[in-house]
């Protein structure tokens, strides 16, 4: 589903990524762990097109990154949903309309919108704020209206960039919670995190980024300090 | 669902979040839209004002003639040189030859339009038709008219030719429309070059400024899977409609000075050019709003090249 080979990225002469592989299987739940700076925001931003290795090979649900032309890119990141630290709501517009948002840019109709949203606020507890906006909830709930909109289009990949990063622990693990149950359907989950307690208590793969390395990779991990 | 039927989903969205973009900006999309309506007046108006004139030229022109008078009994082979010579030359529209005998009764004629019997009562106390034979020269452009009357001094003709006659007074005021014509040609291109300069750089503005307040939804709409059409369209579709709506408005000013002012202007012949502009409005509304389209199609193409930073994923 997801292969990374001996991935190097370069800033100028600093290596946020050297020689990284990684195989990820479909309907894995990965969690990347790893200190500021250690590359872990990287290989997201890789994965999602946003950067280009220096050299190495991506390949993605079958799409080699080396052959894809900048014309496709939007057509391989409704492929993949991405969920954000800081949510990136739409301020003016309500909790339907920012689900509803990723849908628009694909031509779904009104009507299917009508059809289709619900279903995926319902997924991740969210009936009843269809007609909020961003700012009328908590900070869950608007990381819930994040990942709505990141699976409304059912994508394989699910990217998580420290979705819990802003929240209190409960709201947090609610968070988690519901990308337990997205993974359960059938999407591959690949989730970065700082949070110990997250790590911990998931019991999934864990793999572990430092210096721009994989430092390990075990699949059923805790979080080590190093 | 087709992919077609999706398509044109996609571009109805396009359509009306920029007509939406539009009313949500309207203040900055007032500046826009007003420096394009003065732009678009004064094409419309000079284009009215240039047909106008071109009009009266044309009909002054039409009006204008050069006579050449013959003496008696000329030579009818230098008389037929002469001709073939004149008419031959590119300027010159038409070479009428008026006998005496149709001198005579066009001068009888214009004694009875105008009721003045003296003009028979003095042919017949003379006793002899004194009228003499004459070329009408008609031209299409006079500033060649001396070249023409400089053959009643040639040395081939002099002995044939006895006067000319000349209108300068017409000529002179046809020359004035002409000169206003060609000022009124370097003006209108010199405002239409300014003014467009100044609609299009300020419709690039709007449309940066428009980018910048919506640099949020630009970036959730890259990262989740915008086309660059689809993020791009609604700031096209904007900037486009500043043109449509500022046709509409200097098409109206256009034609309220076309049906109220053009004909009160002393001197001004206008009715070819009021009938033109009342039959073929459809196509020139058309232009107009092709004009004012192009204008923000092109400054907002520049702007969101510049500012969306599409080519960056």
């Amino acid at each position: 589903m997801i292969l990374l080979d001996r991935i190097t990225k370069k800033y100028g002469d600093h290596a946020a990524l050297d020689k990284v592989s990684l195989h990820i299987e479909p309907k894995e739940f990965v969690i990347v762990v790893g200190s500021s700076g250690a590359g872990k925001s990287t290989i997201l931003k890789l994965l999602t097109r946003e950067e280009k290795p220096t050299s190495g090979k991506i390949v993605v649900g079958g799409m080699d990154y080396d052959n894809l032309k900048d014309k496709e890119i939007p057509m391989l990141r409704r492929k993949i949903g991405v969920v954000f630290q800081d949510f990136k709501l739409l301020p003016n517009k309500t909790v339907f309309e920012n689900v509803a948002f990723a849908l628009e840019i694909v031509g779904m109709t009104g009507r299917e919108m009508k059809h289709t949203v619900p279903k995926v606020l319902n997924l991740v507890g969210l009936v009843g704020k269809e007609n909020n906006f961003p700012s009328q909830l908590s900070g869950g709930e608007q990381q819930r209206v994040a990942i709505a909109r990141a699976v409304v289009r059912q994508p394989k990949i699910l990217i998580a960039d420290e979705p819990t990063g802003n929240l209190d622990p409960k709201h947090g693990w609610d968070v988690i919670k519901i990308l337990e149950k997205i993974n359960n359907h059938g999407t591959t989950v690949m989730l970065t995190t700082h949070n110990q307690e997250i790590v911990d208590r998931l019991k999934r793969r864990v793999v572990r980024i430092e210096d721009g390395k994989v430092a390990s990779d075990d699949v059923r991990g805790r979080y080590k300090k190093i | 669902m087709k992919k077609s039927s999706r398509n044109i989903v996609i571009w109805g969205r396009i359509f009306s979040t920029g007509l939406h973009n539009l009313l949500r900006n309207v203040w900055l999309s007032s500046a826009a839209t007003a420096v394009m309506v003065v732009t678009l007046s004064v094409l419309l108006l000079s284009w009215v004002v240039n047909m106008s004139l071109s009009e009266t030229i044309d009909a002054r022109t039409n009006d204008f003639s050069v006579g050449l008078y013959f003496n008696d009994n000329v030579d009818q082979t230098l008389l037929s040189d002469l001709r073939s010579e004149i008419e031959a030359k590119d300027y010159v529209e038409e070479v009428k030859y008026i006998s005496k005998e149709q001198a005579l009764d066009i001068f009888l004629q214009r004694g009875e339009e105008e009721n003045d019997d003296s003009i028979a009562a003095g042919l017949e106390v003379v006793g002899e038709n004194i009228t003499p034979a004459s070329f009408d020269i008609r031209f299409n452009d006079l500033s060649k008219v001396d070249n023409i009357l400089a053959y009643a001094d040639s040395d081939k003709y002099s002995s044939i030719i006895y006067d000319t006659s000349d209108n300068k007074v017409t000529r002179k005021s046809i020359d004035q429309y002409i000169t206003i014509q060609d000022s009124l040609h370097k003006a209108t291109l010199a405002t239409i070059v300014i003014f467009g300069a100044i609609a299009a750089l300020i419709v690039f503005n709007t449309i940066r400024m428009a980018v910048f307040s919506r640099s949020d939804e630009i970036e959730i709409m890259k990262l989740i899977g915008a086309t660059p059409n689809y993020i791009r369209g609604p700031f096209l579709v904007e900037a486009m409609l500043y043109g449509v709506v500022a046709a509409l408005l200097a098409f109206s000013v256009a034609y309220s000075v076309l049906s109220s002012v053009l004909p009160s202007i002393s001197g001004l012949q206008s009715e070819e050019t009021i009938a033109f502009f009342s039959n073929y409005w459809v196509g020139v509304f058309g232009l107009t709003v092709l004009v004012g389209v192009l204008i923000g199609l092109l400054s907002s193409l520049l702007a969101t090249e510049k500012y969306l930073k599409l080519k960056r994923w």
